[in-house]
């Protein structure tokens, strides 16, 4: 909003600019023209200096130039005198000039060489000067040259260097400017200015201050001067000072004088002036001012005393009194708003009066009546009483702000409302509505509103009048209730219950419902919930310190006002800050409450004689409801559990009709029939499970008479496999209906098992057997194998080893003791009681080891063709030991190609490898009795096209002895040894085989595990270490005794014998002192190695003991040595290796 | 009453601005500027002088002017103490300066007391390289070229050779002479006769030339000024006009050419310094340089203007006078456009450049191909 002009400011600003404005011009006017004056005389003063200096310069430097040309003249005249008659005549120039005073004179020929120098110094003729620029000036020009100033490297002092043509050659003199500073100081005049003279790169020649010429000073001014013709001069700036610069050209040089007049000293009579002129003007300026300001104030008096008046009659107050003394135009303004404020007195007056008699009647109707008037928006002039009584909304506030008005309407009713008001000023028609309002308790109420249209102005401002009357009473009615149970009857499920919440929120007028069921004693699930115009999902509530507790309680409830302050402790009222609250129990058929149904409000709640009623009605609609959703969950459930057990079942079964037709059936009989429950539905038993074609009668038979019915090993080839089945049938107990269920077992995996178990039993004892024959064969070999040792060193040392029958005989027993030492290796491996080095072995390379040997010896005809895997196939196990598996299981299909072949048959055939890994699931291990379920495998294939195997022999095949080779083809320890070693693997091996066609061996091994410890392999160290002492060899055979009291004599040990645990101890206790260390073989009757190491260590706790065994894996072994046996030596055992291990024990 | 307010308004505005005008950013300035070797200095002086004007013809820093503020330390490292005191109470942080390598450990002395940040144009000593200090340079050091030039000596076929350095500006001379002795082991050179200038006083270039003579050298090696360098040469070429002659860095100026005549003729250096006469940059900076102060743009000149380049740049760059910022603005950026060609600062604030050898031909120095 624009702000209005102050005339009081206005005057006071017209008075300061009037007064202020020619005081100021006059005094600076003044000012400017003195300074003018001031200035220019300075300024004259100071170029007449600098003429001065400058004329006094060009005098010097034309002495300079004459000096220069006398000495040239004088040089060319006297070519012929004497060097020492020039040098007199050349001090006699210097010692009598004052002005530019020469240093030193240098003669120079056409190529710049130095002839003659002054001062005289023999090292200085024959310099070459011809790069100088004044030799090269005067050279090219041919006329004087004023060399630029330089300081003397020697007086350290600024020179200059003038030359000219002499002869062919250059005439130079330098000359010292020393005086041109000594000038200037002279001429300063005061100490506020300074001289300086710049040669023609701005350098400082001569200064007032001596220092800025050794320092060679550049003025930057010269920028400023660098051209000037004439004396000029410029306000500048030097070292943060102002000055008036003079500058005057020095042309021969292109010098200047440069008189630098301080700023401020000129200034200083103009500040004096002005700081005079300022004081002068701000007395007046102050005497005026005050002048003006009581004028002024005796008028601002009268001018508040007007506004004052003024304001007085806008508000109604007419005592107006006429202040004495104003001037005579404020008094007739003052009459003037005396006349005008009688006149509006008067109309007031009349005005008041009507307004009364219209209040009187309109504040006496009991109905709404109202005046407004409409431009853009509705505006309320006046509403009667009646308006605050139903709405609580006082006229007052409506007059201020219409919006008041829609505030009291029903939200859902505000458009309705609005929009017809709209169409009525629209159409300047009647304007007739029925709405609901907020009454002012709260409660919803109805309202009837009529209007009509009172007068258009030409502005179309539309004045309108109408009543409005509260109709709430007639409105409310039950045929509400009568349509909502209509249609909840229509309804089930979630539904009903949604419906039931919506509805009750609609009728109480309220903002949330909820129909709840009781989880427990204390808390309450919504079932359904409506808030807030949606629906909430999952809301539980405790029902401690809740309304619904109440309605519990006293079998319904409603709190119509403060539910919130009644219940303080509900977080859910708090929140919603409710007000109202009605609420009833559900109860079951036996009367026992399961469920609450609750209305809440944000306002009061309309308390009417239905609300029971309502509730109630409801509340049995929901409990009927929960009810029955309650049983259905159950028979779901039973369902769905019976379903369950069924289908997990391993056995097949299957439910018939009286017409052996399908009703149903579990996942394993689909996934045998492999289709579906619901496609085999009515369908014939048979047609599905041919199986029961033979039984058709029996199941007859059994539904009728319901009798049990079962069929034991039952031959099943349906599938193409052979299956044997056990079947039972049983007949359905209800009367009502009549059937069977059939019960199908496959036991061809458990026959399998118990094959499998039977052969591992069979394979145990052989093993068993062998393994002890095998025992007491390496006992009795190991005394063959030590003797031999033995005996080869002893000849060795008495030189008999030349003897080349004595040493064949040794290689023979040898050889032969090496042989049988493999065979118990065998037979060891049979019994599974051999020791092997377990390390990762990568099955691939294993095959391709083998191979070579196949490639090497099997006949050409027959064909290999191993398949590698491409990834590394690692297991863990003795390299060598899986190695012997391959081969044998090659060796074996190589005799079956062609040996075992008949004579007229085509010899030959193809032997194929391949690998393969799998997951053992249950379905393989049921299959496979030593897997071990979700262990992985990797399988090992190797198939011939051999003459096969029938099912009798395949059976036999791992046994041992059992061979169908001819005698000296075959041992029948190969295949058991590849049974053995798999087993000792962890593996296993399967046999597929048919007579004239081939025969397929599947090994499995367990794929390698990392954390599994590897053994290695040490080297064997053949030094024979001997010592000394006595030791104590204890062994039950006789053999093994004398082999150790060979080799430990032969070692350097003195030796003691005992042929039993007892002896051993009984020798100890007597020589213990001696006895370094006992030899104990753990195998004895009687006492074991255990027992007896156990009495010896009690014996002396330090004692020093070597076991022996011919088992490493034997318990007994690992027992002992865990009690502190100092080591343990594997039998058969030779020199070599006794003596490490005695030596190990005692010396390391 | 809106308007008169306004006015009135605009009125204070203007004086307020007006009065709160930039200050300008003060750089100091540090060189012998009188004295016997004062020539050095001046040049110097003058391309600062050049350089700051043409920085504030180019708007100055973010709009601010530099302003030089200049001193002279007589070519004396005992005043360099006081001038950088002075400088601090002025309140600068940035020095320009000084030329001569016997000013090197008083500067970086005096820089660390008073936190300012130095940036010379032509201090080459090694005294004070790979030191982390407030001191930044336009040269690379000097030590290199003891050496090198002896490999130039043998491929000349030089056998015999004379000495000539400066001890007063011992700091470069001695560095310089000392990689030249160590170079010449293992190679068939040998030195006849060395003069240190000690004595000012009885100094005689021709009594050296005397001496070089009745040594047989067949080249001379000047560690000297420019000036100093001609002078000697004049007096050995006088003796024995085939004698070569070999100059350090400090000798490669104008000076050289203009005093030693003909004596300098073939004069040789190595040189990290190669006149870029062919560059339009440098052709407009001495066509300014010659007209302001009536001087050749040599490269005292060139590594002046250089120093105040890279000064502009860090200053723009960072918007700041805190020195730290500045001497990282300026290792970050590393490499810079210089006259020559490029150089580079390391982040010791030792220079780098590529170096050759010239000699002196037709007053001019030209690159030995």
């Amino acid at each position: 909003m624009k702000k209005e002009k102050s005339l009081k400011k206005t005057l006071l600003l017209n008075i300061l600019f009037f007064v202020f404005i020619p005081i100021i011009t006059i005094s600076v006017i003044n000012l400017l023209i003195s300074v003018k004056s001031l200035k220019k005389e300075i300024l004259s003063k100071n170029i007449t200096l600098t003429k001065a200096l400058s004329l006094q310069v060009n005098e010097y430097l034309y002495m300079a130039s004459e000096d220069l040309k006398n000495i040239n003249a004088f040089l060319l005249q006297s070519e012929k005198l004497s060097l020492n008659t020039k040098l007199l005549f050349f001090q006699n120039v210097i010692t009598h000039k004052h002005f530019f005073k020469p240093l030193n004179i240098q003669v120079l020929d056409k190529n710049g060489i130095s002839t003659l120098v002054f001062p005289y110094k023999q090292e200085f003729i024959g310099i070459d000067f011809s790069s100088q620029t004044f030799f090269k000036e005067v050279k090219f020009k041919k006329k004087v040259y004023f060399s630029r100033s330089y300081i003397s490297p020697q007086l350290n002092i600024p020179i200059i260097t003038l030359s000219m043509p002499h002869k062919d050659g250059v005439l130079a003199i330098s000359f010292e400017l020393s005086i041109l500073t000594s000038l200037v100081k002279e001429l300063k005049t005061d100490k506020n200015n300074f001289i300086a003279i710049i040669d023609q790169t701005g350098t400082v020649i001569a200064h007032t201050e001596r220092e800025n010429v050794l320092k060679r000073e550049w003025l930057s001014h010269n920028e400023l001067i660098k051209n000037i013709k004439t004396i000029k001069n410029y306000n500048v700036k030097y070292k943060n000072e102002n000055y008036l610069l003079i500058a005057s050209p020095i042309k021969k040089v292109n010098w200047k004088i440069l008189l630098y007049q301080s700023s401020k000293q000129i200034n200083k009579p103009i500040t004096n002036l002005s700081i005079v002129l300022i004081s002068a003007l701000l007395i007046m300026f102050i005497f005026s001012i005050v002048i003006d300001f009581i004028q002024f104030k005796k008028f601002s008096i009268q001018l508040d005393i007007l506004i004052y008046i003024a304001n007085k009659i806008s508000t109604a107050n007419y005592k107006i009194k006429i202040p004495s003394g104003t001037y005579i135009e404020f008094k007739n303004v003052f009459n003037s708003l005396i006349n005008l404020a009688r006149k509006v007195q008067d109309r007031e007056k009349d005005l008041i009066k009507s307004e009364e008699k219209f209040r009187q009647i309109a504040d006496n109707i009991n109905d709404i009546f109202w005046l407004g008037s409409y431009t853009d928006k509705l505006k309320f002039l006046y509403i009667n009483n009646a308006f605050e009584q139903i709405t609580g909304i006082s006229p007052q506030q409506v007059y201020k702000n219409s919006d008041f008005w829609f505030k009291c309407i029903y939200t859902d009713d505000k458009n309705q409302v609005i929009n017809n008001l709209n169409s009525f000023i629209n159409n300047k028609s009647e304007y007739n509505d029925v709405f609901r309002i907020i009454k002012k308790d709260g409660s919803i109420g109805w309202i009837s509103s009529k209007g009509t249209i009172v007068s258009i102005s030409q502005t179309g401002e539309v004045r309108i009048a109408g009543i409005a009357q509260d109709i709430t009473e007639n409105v409310n009615a039950t045929d509400t209730l009568n349509t909502l149970f209509v249609s909840l009857a229509q309804i089930t499920g979630h539904e009903c219950f949604n419906k039931i919440t919506l509805e009750l929120c609609r009728w109480f007028s309220a903002d949330c419902a909820i129909v709840g069921e009781i989880t427990n004693e204390s808390r309450v699930k919504a079932i359904s919930m409506y808030y807030n115009n949606e629906y909430i999902n999952d809301y539980k509530y405790d029902l401690k310190n809740t309304p619904c507790a109440n309605t519990i309680k006293n079998e319904g409830c409603i709190i119509t006002d403060n539910v919130t302050e009644a219940f303080p402790h509900d977080p859910f009222l708090k929140d919603m800050q409710a007000k109202g609250y009605a609420g009833f129990p559900i109860v079951n058929k036996d009367r026992k409450i399961i469920g609450i149904i609750s209305v809440i409000s944000k306002r009061k709640l309309l308390k009417t004689e239905m609300w029971k009623e309502m509730l109630k009605v409801l509340s049995a609609r929901a409990s009927a409801e929960i009810q029955q959703i309650k049983i259905f969950n159950e028979l779901r459930q039973t369902k769905s559990y019976l379903d369950n057990v069924i289908d997990s079942m391993p056995s097949i079964l299957i439910g018939i009709d009286k017409n052996i037709k399908i009703t149903n059936m579990n996942k394993e009989a689909e996934f045998i029939s492999k289709s579906s429950s619901s496609a085999t539905l009515t369908k014939d038993l048979v047609e599905v499970f041919p199986l029961f074609k033979n039984y058709l009668d029996e199941l007859k038979t059994i539904i009728e008479k319901k009798q049990f019915f079962s069929k034991e090993r039952v031959v099943d080839q349906s599938s193409g496999e052979l299956h044997y089945k056990n079947i039972s049938a049983y007949p359905l107990i209800s009367d009502d209906y009549k059937g069977a269920v059939i019960r199908i077992d496959d036991i061809t995996e458990l026959e399998k098992k118990e094959m499998q178990l039977r052969h591992a039993h069979k394979m145990e004892s052989i093993g068993n057997l062998a393994g002890g024959l095998a025992h007491d064969f390496n006992n009795l070999l190991g005394g063959i194998i030590g003797s031999m040792s033995l005996l080869k060193r002893v000849l060795g040392r008495e030189k008999l080893i030349n003897n080349e029958r004595i040493e064949m005989c040794l290689e023979t027993i040898k050889t032969a003791s090496d042989r049988a030492s493999d065979m118990v290796k065998q037979l060891l491996t049979l019994s599974r009681k051999h020791e092997f080095e377990v390390v990762p072995v990568d099955l691939n390379l294993s095959v391709k080891h083998v191979m070579k040997i196949c490639n090497n010896s099997f006949p050409k005809i027959i064909e290999l063709s191993p398949e590698y895997s491409k990834e590394e196939i690692i297991i863990a196990g003795d390299p060598t030991q899986v190695e012997q598996v391959i081969l044998n299981v090659c060796i074996n299909a190589s005799h079956a190609m062609t040996i075992m072949r008949e004579q007229n048959e085509q010899q030959g055939g193809v032997l194929t490898i391949s690998f393969e890994t799998l997951t053992a699931d249950r379905h393989f291990c049921n299959a496979h009795i030593d897997a071990v379920e979700s262990l992985k495998y990797h399988i090992l294939q190797i198939n011939d096209t051999g003459v096969g195997m029938t099912a009798e022999i395949r059976a036999k095949a791992f046994e041992p002895f059992f061979t169908t080779k001819q005698k000296e083809k075959g041992t029948g320890l190969g295949l058991s040894m590849v049974y053995s070693i798999i087993k000792q693997h962890n593996g296993f091996v399967d046999i597929y085989s048919k007579p004239g066609i081939g025969t397929s061996f599947t090994i499995y091994f367990p794929e390698y595990n990392k954390d599994l410890q590897i053994q290695t392999i040490k080297k064997k160290d053949e030094e024979v270490l001997t010592g000394e002492g006595l030791v104590l060899v204890v062994d039950d055979e006789q053999v093994m005794r004398e082999t150790a009291l060979g080799i430990l004599e032969e070692c350097g040990y003195q030796v003691l014998i005992a042929k039993s645990g007892k002896d051993g101890i009984d020798l100890y206790q007597k020589n213990k002192e001696e006895i370094v260390l006992v030899l104990l073989d753990m195998a004895m009757p009687q006492m074991s190695g255990k027992e007896v190491f156990v009495k010896l260590k009690k014996i002396n706790p330090e004692i020093k003991v070597l076991i022996a065994s011919g088992y490493k894996q034997d318990y007994r072994v690992k027992d002992t040595l865990d009690l502190g046996a100092n080591n343990f030596i594997q039998k058969p055992y030779n020199l070599e290796s006794l003596a490490k291990a005695v030596y190990n024990i005692l010396y390391t | 009453m809106k308007k008169a307010i306004f006015l009135f308004l605009v009125v204070i505005l203007s004086i307020v601005t007006s009065s709160c005008k930039k200050a300008p950013i003060k750089i100091g300035f540090v060189a012998g500027l009188s004295g016997r070797k004062s020539e050095l200095g001046i040049r110097s002086r003058n391309s600062a002088i050049l350089a700051v004007k043409n920085i504030n013809q180019d708007g100055g820093i973010n709009g601010r002017l530099l302003e030089l503020v200049i001193s002279d330390n007589k070519d004396k490292p005992s005043t360099i103490s006081k001038i950088f005191t002075n400088f601090k109470q002025a309140n600068i942080h940035f020095v320009v300066g000084p030329l001569l390598s016997k000013m090197a450990l008083e500067t970086v002395k005096a820089a660390t007391k008073e936190n300012i940040l130095v940036l010379s144009p032509t201090i080459s000593t090694t005294l004070i390289s790979n030191l982390d200090d407030n001191f930044i340079r336009f040269i690379p050091t000097v030590a290199i070229q003891g050496s090198s030039i002896t490999e130039k000596m043998q491929s000349d076929g030089v056998k015999r050779i004379a000495v000539v350095y400066d001890s007063s500006n011992k700091e470069y001379t001695e560095q310089v002479f000392n990689h030249f002795k160590i170079n010449l082991k293992n190679k068939n050179l040998k030195i006849v006769y060395t003069n240190s200038m000690d004595n000012k006083a009885s100094l005689s270039f021709q009594k050296i030339a005397n001496n070089i003579a009745a040594n047989n050298a067949d080249a001379l090696y000047v560690i000297t000024s420019g000036i100093d360098a001609a002078l000697i040469s004049q007096q050995v070429k006088k003796k024995n006009a085939k004698i070569k002659l070999y100059g350090a860095n400090w000798a490669q100026t104008i000076d050289v050419i203009k005093n030693g005549g003909k004596a300098v003729e073939g004069m040789t250096f190595y040189t990290h310094y190669q006149e870029p006469t062919k560059l339009k940059k440098f052709q407009n900076r001495n066509k300014e340089f010659k007209k302001h102060f009536q001087m050749e743009f040599d490269f005292i000149s060139v590594y002046t203007y250089e120093a105040f380049e890279t000064l502009a740049y860090a200053l723009r760059k960072t918007n700041s006078n805190e020195i730290s910022k500045i001497k990282n603005a300026i290792i970050q950026k590393k490499n810079f456009e210089g006259f020559e060609e490029k150089f580079a600062i390391n982040k010791f604030g030792d220079c780098i450049r590529s170096k050759t050898f010239v000699k002196i031909e037709n007053e001019n120095f030209v690159i030995i191909k």
